[in-house]
């Protein structure tokens, strides 16, 4: 049981936030932020995951592959573990072999992504500034590919 | 298959372990002409004598990731439900006495080890020679019918052991857990942890993940279940990868339990 003066102080507290609850309600708003940022991002992935899906095969006029369901969950965990606060959205595109490519773009710098199958991947990567230009194999560590997106953003 | 390993000859062995459950697991590409009408093949051809197989619920693909900088807070978040899958059934195949499960779908094939009463377990190797049997005859039939290939993308291994506990408080203790004892009886009790396993030349291969919780056996008895499981992809797409994948996961199973269960409980399962 509190006392009146005790009740008066709480009371007061409540009404004239400290510094301690301003920071802990930015830090509320940040992560109410950050989910609403992580929700638009995945709805545009889903998205456009139900446009290749819609994709028959010869799509491209030829004899190109049908999108592998198998591919496309995987190229949607590999997002999920990419994924950071402030990464935007891929160009997302389809492959004939029933792969996925992945783009991020920066004026003249890029990095790419070509999925075309579970645990199989090949990257690109350009930033001029930095001098950057690799190629490389990717199968389920995405460590490297992160630390390059976090550059490029 | 031939030239399958030993059992290695340092790794702990028990003479009796509480296992309940072992489950050998593929994933792989659906097949270009898989189709459900192969199921009745499948069933005449291994499991003649059985009745029909159990249909349900397809398990959806997963792939063990790196690279997050929280490997477990955002998973499956991105939403496939409306993407065109297999919509095939998963299908289940059980033994006349119940120990040997196979679960065989589009993209997945599970074959269960499940302990029946007093009898003691068949071991690694014996139900992982059944395993690759039955893929055998399962590539056999693929090839004869003109399915496709078995081609794998990840492996699962998972090891169910359920530890008798009148006292979970006191159990967990002894397991070095923690110190509910000085709580007093607890009601309930539920844990998990993962580990990233790397090989040799530092590369990530594999995740293992530890559940640990307060349960019935399949006899009703307290218990505190400990499920162990490693699962990531094989070194490359192949069966032989995959069993190379089951072997390397098995030591870091029979390890971490080892680790676990070092006090205590050990003396119960006879450590040899």
């Amino acid at each position: 049981m509190h006392s009146t003066t005790e009740q008066k102080e709480y009371g007061q507290r409540q009404s004239v936030p400290g510094p301690a609850s301003e920071v802990a309600m930015q830090r509320v708003q940040d992560i109410f932020r950050q989910k609403n940022d992580f929700l638009r991002w995945s709805k545009y992935i889903e998205n456009r995951f139900d446009q290749l899906n819609n994709l028959e095969r010869g799509w491209d006029s030829y004899d190109a592959s049908p999108i592998r369901y198998t591919t496309a969950k995987f190229v949607g965990d590999m997002l999920e573990a990419l994924y950071f606060d402030g990464l935007k959205t891929p160009v997302i595109a389809p492959l004939k072999s029933g792969g996925i490519q992945l783009e991020w773009h920066r004026g003249e710098d890029c990095l790419e992504i070509e999925v075309e199958r579970p645990n199989f991947a090949n990257c690109y990567i350009c930033i001029e500034a930095d001098d950057i230009e690799d190629e490389f194999r990717i199968k389920s560590d995405f460590s490297k590919i992160r630390e390059m997106l976090k550059q490029l953003m | 298959m031939n030239n399958l390993p030993a059992r290695p000859k340092d790794l702990p062995e028990f003479e009796n372990p509480p296992l309940r459950e072992v489950a050998f697991s593929i994933q792989f590409e659906v097949p270009e002409n898989y189709h459900e009408l192969f199921v009745h093949e499948i069933w005449t051809e291994l499991f003649p004598e059985s009745p029909p197989p159990d249909a349900g619920e397809r398990v959806l693909p997963t792939f063990e990731t790196f690279g997050a900088s929280f490997s477990d807070t955002r998973r499956n978040e991105i939403n496939f439900a409306a993407l065109r899958g297999p919509h095939n059934n998963k299908y289940t195949f059980t033994s006349d006495d119940g120990e040997s499960i196979l679960h065989l779908q589009p993209d997945r094939i599970t074959k269960i080890w499940k302990k029946q009463q007093e009898r003691n377990y068949p071991r690694f190797e014996a139900i992982r020679d059944d395993f690759v049997q039955l893929l055998e005859t399962l590539e056999s039939l693929f090839d004869k019918f003109k399915i496709g290939s078995i081609v794998p993308n990840q492996c699962e291994l998972v090891y169910a052991n359920f530890l008798k506990s009148d006292n979970i408080a006191k159990d967990l203790n002894a397991l070095g857990i923690s110190t509910f004892e000085a709580i007093g009886s607890i009601e309930g009790y539920h844990s998990s942890f993962s580990k990233v396993l790397f090989d040799e030349g530092g590369e990530k291969w594999a995740r293992l993940r530890g559940m640990m919780w307060s349960t019935h056996d399949p006899d009703g008895d307290q218990s505190i279940q400990l499920n162990l499981a490693v699962r990531g992809a094989p070194e490359d797409a192949a069966i032989s990868d995959c069993l190379q994948f089951f072997q390397r996961a098995r030591v870091e199973i029979v390890q971490t339990f080892a680790h676990i269960c070092e006090s205590g409980q050990v003396k119960l399962w006879k450590r040899l």
